[in-house]
């Protein structure tokens, strides 16, 4: 009984697939990238999960969001981290 | 005027006899005598409708002139507040009250019945407190009729003495699906016979004189149900010999036709049944759980549902619990609805999509890591259940103290405790006392076995009740009490890893009600027990520590490696055992022979001290397959080891493409073998078309028709799950395998799997140097 | 899907549709009454596709949590619960959508005669709603429940039927 709103992952899914026109056009390069992105999006399903927005896709923007904002963080100390190392 | 007998006993079964009421056996405390009693037992039931449907239903049952006795009286409804007005109708037997409501079901269907399909079992330990192999204390005539009886027990006692059952067992020498089996084995007391079949007069008198003589209380038969007991019944009406099967007599075997039915989105298959009178047959294939918990298991579900000991070895935990609540029920005096009719309230379409979501589920840190532990809840949605007070009579009800439901527009009546909350309660409490025993036990003290039993037949229980509060046709199920648990399960979880969070730990995974944390220092049991204290000060649910890890690696999806996956995982504990979950080896439909070549190599694995040391038993791994795989190319591998079982999913004609499991299956049905959705096939994969051979099929296939590449690909595969964690490609793993490549070095360097927590901008720009601060693991 | 009105006056009316049809004819269908007012939606094949319809919403520019709680949804699991569902009138006279009404007709452990007394019994609420507000039928029939669609399509007011084309248009290939 229940589970009459579809799972995260099928929203997932399916969010993705409406966007498989657009990857389509992109260059090849391009869409290895965009795939990146949606990669980043799944790692926080259960978060988008809980959230329960009515519109899920902007919790997987969001997600894709903190995903590049890591990857900066963890860029900016690598850099701090060499100029340490030649300011030496 | 009769004299009287006193004596003690066990309940060992109970039916209704349309003459005298209820059949009771009892098992004298002397273990030799054995007692058929019989007691009259008036049963009632009770329906409900406008003032006019009751006089016409009056008027007609009057007619009929029965001796039953109609009142008007008034019974409390779980689901309204005021006492509901009722007909009741008093018949003199149950026979007579099943009789009387199977015909007026059909003559009145809109008519609302309560208490009116009631296992008499539960109605007799409802009113008398009498359950399947509780100790009693009767009183008879020496007809036999009982004037009075008391119990000595009760379901929840532990420590209760055990009975001194006569069991005999009997066993075909093989599985009859796969070949007529040759002889009967048959163990009693020790002894062990053999009686071939073909001597089929031979073999009825010889085990007729042995029921006649050890007379046993339990026959325990392997394919029993399914076909000894029909096979024996052809060879009685063949010879003429009738083999005293139940004790009573004129009453031989109830049989019930096989069948299957869907549950949610699988196909379930229940096997025919063959059951007795005044003795318990279990036919072990067919016993729901019974290679997880065996006969000690068997006997807690009688004790504690109330049902026959041949109805709770033959039923789903679903029915279980529903048999639970439906006691609960009784003694409290609240109606029993036939039909389930409390639906759905009206809700918005924004609490739909609030409410209508699991358990939480996450997405765990890819990769290996060491020294982690494992927090569970204990049996975390009864409890919630039974420490919140959700039933589905209590939520959306407020009364004066009631609680929100977190994330939902939901309120729990606190005022009256729920029939739920109330039936679970004893039985949590339980199967705690039994968890604290066995933590402190030597494993060869002779309680340990049938406590892990009891433990495990509780967990059963404790599992379905949650599923069966959302259950479709549950009697005291209700969709909003069903997401009240899972929205109150999401709660503690994230106040868990909340309260892990702020005490330092870092959450590695978490899911519905576990989770895995670590802590740099932290390795002992004693170093997690502040997280555990402080998740119960925050959840008011107790958790336990399942163990601490020497390392645990989570798995990645199998199309994509950089997306993790919530339940695959496989991790060695402290204490050198192991916990494997979603993997090929935990698979029904891998051969034993790849489960033991993945197992092999978790045992190699399990040779090194701690994760950064796993590299140095590649070289072993890698010629552990190799020789595994040359043993399959040169047909050393015995076919059994290859087989595979899959479950057919529908009937054939449904099929649109034919898997492998279809396939098999219509071999079958060429040679008149008929299986049904939910059964299992069993097959080889063999070269060329159709690609499979049913093992159930007469005849042995030739070992050289296997088709090895496909067993050579299937092992790839499971030897990727255990080693890509180790940092191994696939390719590599295809070169080792599949090439004369010998192994050369480990694959460079492990990756940097623990993946470093990333600091926040702010953090970052702290003066502290930070080079050094990076941190390394494993 | 313009042509089939949107029922704002009481009757009763049927529509029977592919099931994709069904799906997005139904989501169309709320939306729209929900600009509007409250509605009320019975779903007896537990597949009332929320998140489709807040993406219907935002394209229609409603305000997305205001349209929601407009929207009251109650969902039958069993044959029973569906006619005691039906048994309930529509408070004030608000339109009620009906998804899915024969699924939970479908049940094998209920017997045929049982499942179409207890369809006539909720035809019958169903009528004594639409009296007095608009009530709209979505199915889309397995072949198997063609006795139980008979019954429906006696009752209803008007019924609409999704034709499918005998000779779907063919497009030539490009190899």
């Amino acid at each position: 009984m229940g589970r009459t709103v579809s799972p995260i992952t099928q929203t997932f899914l399916q969010e993705r697939a409406a966007f498989a026109r657009f990857r389509r056009a992109l260059r090849r390069s391009d869409q290895r990238v965009l795939d990146d992105l949606f990669v980043s999006a799944q790692k926080h399903l259960s978060a988008a999960s809980y959230a329960s927005h009515a519109l899920p896709f902007e919790t997987f923007l969001l997600s894709m969001l903190l995903e590049e904002h890591k990857e900066i963080i963890r860029l900016r100390r690598e850099v701090a981290e060499i100029r340490h190392v030649i300011q030496e | 005027m009769s004299s009287r007998n006193e004596f003690h006993g066990w309940l060992l079964d109970i039916y209704p006899d349309p003459a005298q009421g209820v059949i009771l056996w009892l098992l004298d405390e002397d273990g030799i005598r054995r007692h058929r009693l019989h007691q009259a037992f008036p049963t009632a039931f009770y329906v409900h409708s406008d003032n006019g449907s009751l006089r016409a239903l009056w008027r007609y049952l009057k007619s009929l002139s029965l001796p039953i006795q109609l009142s008007r009286v008034e019974q409390q409804d779980l689901f309204r507040e005021q006492p509901l007005p009722v007909l009741k109708v008093l018949t003199k037997t149950p026979s007579a009250q099943e009789q009387l409501f199977h015909h007026l079901k059909t003559s009145f269907p809109d008519l609302t019945y309560y208490n009116a399909d009631i296992p008499l079992a539960i109605r007799y330990a409802a009113q008398t407190h009498v359950f399947p192999l509780a100790r009693c204390w009767v009183l008879a005539t020496d007809e036999g009729e009982v004037e009075a009886l008391e119990t000595l027990d009760s379901p929840w006692m532990i420590d209760t003495p055990p009975v001194p059952l006569r069991v005999m067992v009997l066993a075909p020498d093989c599985n009859p699906d796969h070949r007529e089996p040759v002889e009967l084995k048959v163990h009693l007391e020790g002894k062990h016979y053999r009686f071939p079949f073909k001597e089929e007069r031979g073999l009825l008198i010889k085990l007729r004189a042995l029921l006649r003589r050890y007379d046993p209380d339990l026959l325990l038969t392997v394919w029993g149900d399914n076909w000894l007991i029909t096979k024996l019944h052809q060879l009685m009406e063949k010879h003429q010999i009738t083999l005293p099967l139940s004790r009573e007599q004129g009453r031989g075997v109830e049989r019930r036709e096989e069948r299957f039915y869907h549950s949610y989105g699988g196909v379930i298959y229940r096997g025919p049944q063959a059951r007795l009178f005044g003795r318990i047959h279990i036919s072990t294939e067919n016993t729901v759980m019974y290679h997880d918990y065996g006969l000690e298991g068997v006997f807690e579900m009688a004790r504690v549902t109330g049902l026959r000991i041949q109805t709770a070895a033959r039923v789903s935990p679903g029915t279980g619990i529903s048999s639970m609540q439906i006691l609960t029920a009784l003694r409290q005096g609240v109606l029993v609805p036939w039909h389930k009719q409390q639906v759905e309230r009206l809700k918005t379409a924004y609490s739909l999509l609030q409410a209508d979501r699991g358990g939480m589920v996450y997405q765990p840190t890819i990769g290996l890591h060491s020294q982690v532990a494992e927090i569970d809840f204990i049996s975390m949605y009864p409890s919630i259940m039974e420490h919140f007070n959700i039933s589905p009579e209590t939520v959306g009800k407020s009364g004066a103290n009631g609680t929100f439901v977190p994330e939902l527009e939901m309120t729990i009546d606190q005022d009256h405790r729920g029939l739920v909350p109330d039936t679970l309660q004893p039985l949590l409490e339980k199967r705690i006392k039994l968890k604290q025993a066995l933590a402190g036990m030597n494993p060869k003290d002779i309680r340990y076995l049938p406590y892990q039993a009891q433990s495990s037949a509780h967990k059963w229980l404790l599992v379905t009740c949650f599923g069966y509060l959302g259950y479709k046709n549950a009697r005291f199920g209700r969709i909003e009490a069903h997401e009240a648990v899972t929205a109150y399960g999401r709660e503690a979880l994230l106040r868990a890893k909340e309260a892990a969070e702020d005490l330092g730990y870092r959450v590695l995974h978490m899911y519905v009600d576990g989770l895995w944390v670590q802590k740099e220092g932290a390795s002992k049991v004693a170093d997690f027990q502040p997280l555990l204290e402080e998740i119960l000060n925050r959840t008011g649910l107790p958790t336990s520590l399942d163990g601490v890890y020497r390392w645990i690696a989570f798995l990645s999806s199998r199309p994509d490696p950089r997306v993790p996956v919530a339940n695959r995982y496989f991790g060695l504990f402290q204490n050198g055992t192991w916990k494997v979950r979603g993997i090929e080896m935990r698979r029904d439909d891998t051969s034993r022979w790849v489960k033991n070549i993945q197992l092999e190599m978790l045992n190699l694995l399990a040779n090194a001290p701690d994760a950064g040391k796993l590299v140095e038993q590649l070289p072993r791994i890698h010629s552990l397959l190799q020789t595994r795989l040359a043993a399959l190319r040169e047909q050393k591998v015995s076919l059994e080891e290859l087989l595979i079982s899959q479950k057919l999913s529908r009937t054939l004609g449904e099929y649109k493409v034919l898997s492998s499991a279809a396939r098999a299956a219509a071999q079958l049905e060429e040679i008149g073998k008929h299986l049904i959705p939910g059964q299992r096939v069993l097959f080889l994969y063999t070269r060329g078309k159709p690609g499979v051979y049913a093992w159930d099929l007469p005849e042995r296939p030739d070992p050289g028709v296997i088709d090895t590449d496909r067993y050579a690909e299937l092992l790839c595969r499971a030897a990727f799950t255990i080693l890509q964690p180790l940092g191994i490609e696939e390719q590599t793993l295809r070169w080792w395998m599949f090439t004369n490549a010998g192994y050369g070095a480990p694959p460079g360097f492990l990756p940097d799997s623990c993946s470093q927590e990333i600091p926040l901008l702010g953090d970052f720009f702290l003066p502290t140097p930070p080079l050094g601060l990076s941190n390394p693991l494993i | 899907m313009e042509l089939i009105t949107i029922p704002h006056s009481p009757t009763l009316q049927l529509l029977v549709a592919p099931s994709s049809f069904q799906r997005k004819a139904a989501i169309t269908f709320i939306a729209e009454l929900a600009q509007t007012g409250p509605v009320r939606v019975l779903d007896g094949g537990n597949r009332f596709d929320v998140l489709s319809l807040n993406r219907e919403l935002r394209r229609k520019d409603l305000l997305l949590y205001t349209a929601l709680e407009r929207i009251q949804v109650a969902r039958a699991f069993t044959c029973y619960q569906m006619t005691t569902l039906l048994e309930q009138p529509a408070p004030g006279g608000i339109p009620t959508l009906v998804l899915n009404l024969l699924t939970t007709f479908q049940d094998e452990n209920t017997s045929l005669p049982e499942r179409l007394r207890l369809l006539e019994t909720s035809l019958y609420h169903l009528q004594k709603t639409a009296r007095h507000s608009p009530v709209l039928l979505i199915l889309h029939p397995q072949p198997t429940e063609e006795p139980f669609l008979a019954l429906i399509r006696e009752t209803a007011d008007r019924v609409w039927v999704f034709e499918q084309l005998h000779h779907p248009p063919v497009q030539l290939s490009l190899l």
